[in-house]
């Protein structure tokens, strides 16, 4: 998705932080249109990471939304979180051809290497660990993503050299 | 013009694959062997044959090579475009007679296929509307305003029989008549691009190899029903699609095929890209639109249907991405040559994915009426590893299993439907005898349990306790009279539920307890599970003659519950903390490691 230039003077967040004027860009490109609720709140997740109740607030507040009804729709969709994730994501694909190819062990071997469980995040704040339906790319069962880098077929007897080299390449 | 192209697929597969590296190598090699003004490398969309990624084809020989990685680039281009031979050792083999496949064209995996939607995936490069157009992209368009009534349109796609391929098969034509007379405006066309099955791909192969027709098709349909406004709704999580129909999009509003006064007729066409975010009700057409006005994706009761009341309350038009990207070609080449395609009912062709336990994996197209078994034992080359096919599952989870007596079914939307299965979106996942069918109707219900959006209680009470009790067999505590519990629950929630989430989320289990019931009496009577698959009902032992003290397992073992016998060479497993992973049972190389599932007498 593209985000508008930031400019150097719209009144922003008085906290100073500059990607709340980026949201500002973001929901003024929308035309603060309230339908365009969800397209601005992936904007605000790129760029904070995750949907804390602050930046909820202040969508609300400029969108001129109730904040329950922002908060609704931001909890009714998984892509949405609103608790802190690792800086990139590893999302172990647990649809239909990856469970028959063994997911689940997948989800546990990555678990046992990394040191957490699904949701948790590594002490390092590097990686989090999520499961995911089918990222499409069925034909490379069993399929993750770390961040938005996919890799395919990463059998669960692969998983302890995926972590000791692959992983090594987001330090 | 270059005499010789060489197409490296970019679909999302072959990038995780590393393809991009491969287009680097390429046109650095070409370029260090003289050859680049001779040899044009293209980047495609995804040629179907994800699995054997990094893929690519020569034209116009046709040689298709696969595993093309960056660093076999210079052999490659030494062997077929100086020595004009091909590079042998990155040609695929036939899974039965395992001769070398040297082009396209001989293998069954394409030769079979018909290919209408996907005429153009992996041919051309989706980043370039000038290819797109150079193959009669926009044409169809031209045809239909400059000189086609918007009554002319919907008959001709009425005439065609095309059905839409969402999953539900309802007759496009008619849907379109209805927008076309209902009396109110402004009317919205809207692409449904959500995706949600699991095991379902093909749409995501088309946005990303041709994201074009699905345009074309919109704009051709918001002609015939008088809309201005369009949205494709895609999921999240196909960031690649995302991207190039963001860039198809502005290439066509530069070239005025989208946006004021079309072909100069006066017809305006606004087309917008909405994300969706990881629901997969939000596939269902209410919800989706609920989703498209940024809005809990909760589905609303039908009627009013879409085309009464959609967006804003305002008329409004879904399809699928196939639906919308077969719009094309019908307008090109007559109602008349598509309905002469597929079966009496289904007319034309169809995207399948072809998945799981499948030597060929990968997206085909067939036409309507080609048996499940020439899907999966021709096109799909069998089941690999010389195991034995124990079952496909048709439609995502709303549909369901179905066994190897029926694979002679010719597949259309009735024909499955009568197994107890559905069309769905044409995901066509194969098991083989390693898979457990009940841990595999346990799944989709925690997966239809997991993305009930809750609003009634049916589904969402229902499906829960259809979960709780498969759990419970797979166990090992199942009762006696649980099979009746599901299927008393499965009428009930399929009877009572809203939407089609709710009413199909029993299907697998209904079909898996028709066709495999006796895997469910195992599991509940002898605690056993025939496939191996149910970690509680496992046991893993170390054949001591077999074990060769290699230490594999040992270190493999998570929670360190293997050890020397005594003082000697060999290994035993101490049963009380085995968490029966398995993971001894995958390293040992010597078959030493023994997985079984032996039952257990219940007292009862
Ligand atoms: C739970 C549920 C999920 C659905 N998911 C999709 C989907 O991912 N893609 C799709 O095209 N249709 C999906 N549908 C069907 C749509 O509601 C709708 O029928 C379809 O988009 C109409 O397009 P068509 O006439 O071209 O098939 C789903 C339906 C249900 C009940
Ligand atoms: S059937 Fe399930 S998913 Fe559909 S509306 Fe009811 S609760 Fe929601
Ligand atoms: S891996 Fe096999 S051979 Fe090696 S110690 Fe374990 S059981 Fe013995
Ligand atoms: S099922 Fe895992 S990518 Fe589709
Ligand atoms: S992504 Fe390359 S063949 Fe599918």
């Amino acid at each position: 998705m593209s985000h508008p230039q930031i400019a150097p003077n719209l009144p922003y967040h008085p906290s100073g932080d500059q990607r709340f004027a980026q949201l500002d860009q973001t929901m003024a490109y929308y035309k603060h249109e309230p339908t365009a609720l969800i397209q601005i709140l992936h904007a605000a997740q790129h760029s904070f990471g995750y949907l804390a109740p602050d930046v909820l607030r202040y969508i609300a507040t400029a969108m001129k939304l109730p904040l329950a009804h922002v908060y609704g729709v931001t909890t009714f969709y998984n892509f949405f979180s609103i608790v802190p994730r690792g800086k990139y994501q590893i999302m172990v694909c647990t649809g239909t051809t990856c469970h028959v190819r063994g997911a689940a062990t997948v989800v546990e071997r990555l678990g046992q290497q990394l040191g957490v469980k699904e949701h948790e995040t590594t002490k390092d704040g590097l990686f989090s660990l999520h499961t995911a339906r089918c990222i499409g790319a069925c034909a490379l069962a069993p399929a993750i993503t770390v961040g938005d880098d996919v890799y395919g077929k990463l059998t669960p007897d692969k998983v302890p050299k995926f972590c000791q080299k692959d992983l090594k390449k987001y330090a | 013009m270059k005499r010789t192209h060489i197409l490296v697929c970019t679909g999302t597969g072959c990038t995780s694959a590393g393809s991009f590296q491969t287009r680097d190598a390429l046109l650095a090699e070409l370029e260090k062997r003289g050859l680049a003004g001779e040899v044009e490398v293209v980047e495609t969309g995804c040629m179907g044959r994800c699995d054997l990624g990094p893929v690519s084809m020569v034209h116009p020989d046709g040689t298709f090579y696969k595993n093309v990685q960056a660093a076999e680039v210079p052999k490659l281009v030494d062997e077929h475009f100086l020595k004009g031979r091909a590079y042998d050792k990155l040609l695929p083999t036939d899974p039965e007679t395992n001769h070398l496949i040297k082009t396209q064209a001989d293998f069954t995996f394409f030769n079979r296929q018909l290919r209408i939607v996907r005429d153009n995936c992996g041919i051309i490069d989706p980043e370039k509307i000038d290819e797109y157009i150079a193959r009669d992209g926009y044409l169809a368009l031209g045809k239909v305003l400059t000189g086609m009534t918007p009554e002319q349109v919907t008959d001709e796609i009425k005439a065609s029989g095309l059905r839409g391929r969402g999953g539900a098969g309802f007759p496009t034509g008619r849907k379109w008549e209805l927008m076309r007379l209902a009396p109110v405006n402004p009317k919205y066309v809207v692409c449904n691009a959500d995706e949600g099955d699991p095991g379902a791909f093909m749409n995501r192969s088309v946005l990303e190899g041709d994201p074009h027709s699905v345009i074309e098709g919109m704009a051709i349909g918001a002609y015939a029903m008088g809309a201005n406004r369009g949205f494709i709704y895609i999921r999240a999580e196909y960031g690649l699609a995302v991207k190039r129909l963001h860039i198809a999009i502005e290439q066509a509003y530069k070239l005025g095929l989208l946006g004021k006064n079309l072909f100069g007729t006066g017809f305006d066409f606004e087309l917008e890209v909405r994300i969706g975010a990881g629901a997969f009700v939000c596939g269902e057409e209410t919800a989706l639109m609920r989703s498209v006005e940024g809005r809990r994706g909760q589905p609303q009761p039908r009627p009013p249907f879409p085309a009464q009341r959609g967006l804003w309350g305002k008329p409004t038009n879904i399809n699928n991405v196939e639906t919308w990207a077969t719009i094309r070609p019908i307008i090109l080449k007559g109602a008349k040559w598509f309905a002469s395609i597929g079966t009496e009912k289904t007319k034309g062709t169809k995207v399948f994915c072809l998945a799981g336990k499948i030597n060929n994996t990968g997206v085909a197209e067939l036409p309507f009426g080609t048996t499940l078994r020439e899907m999966i034992f021709e096109v799909g080359g069998g089941v690999p590893n010389g195991k034995k096919f124990k079952a496909v599952q048709t439609g995502g989870p709303s549909g369901g299993v179905i066994p190897e007596q029926f694979l002679d079914t010719p597949v259309e939307y009735e024909t499955l439907q009568k197994l107890g299965s559905i069309m769905g979106s044409g995901g066509m996942v194969v098991v083989d005898e390693d898979s457990c069918m009940v841990d595999f109707a346990r799944f989709f219900m925690e997966f239809c349990c997991d993305e009930s959006c809750g609003k009634c209680p049916p589904c969402r009470v229902g499906t829960r306790q259809m979960l709780n009790i498969l759990n419970r067999i797979c166990a090992g505590q199942g009762e006696l009279d649980d099979i009746q519990k599901l299927e008393d629950l499965a009428a009930m929630v399929k009877d009572t539920s809203l939407c089609g989430l709710g009413q199909t989320a029993p299907n697998p289990v209904l079909t898996t307890l028709k066709y495999f019931r006796h895997e469910y009496e195992a599991h509940i009577m002898d605690k056993r599970c025939p496939a191996r698959v149910c970690r509680d009902l496992l046991h893993f032992e170390i054949d001591e003659p077999l074990c060769k003290g290699c230490s594999l397992c040992a270190r493999a073992c998570p929670v360190q519950t293997i050890a020397r016998v005594g003082t000697q060479k060999k290994f035993e497993i101490h049963e009380e903390k085995c968490i029966h992973c398995g993971a001894c049972f995958e390293v040992c190389r010597f078959d030493a490691v023994k997985k079984t599932s032996p039952g257990m007498l219940v007292t009862a």
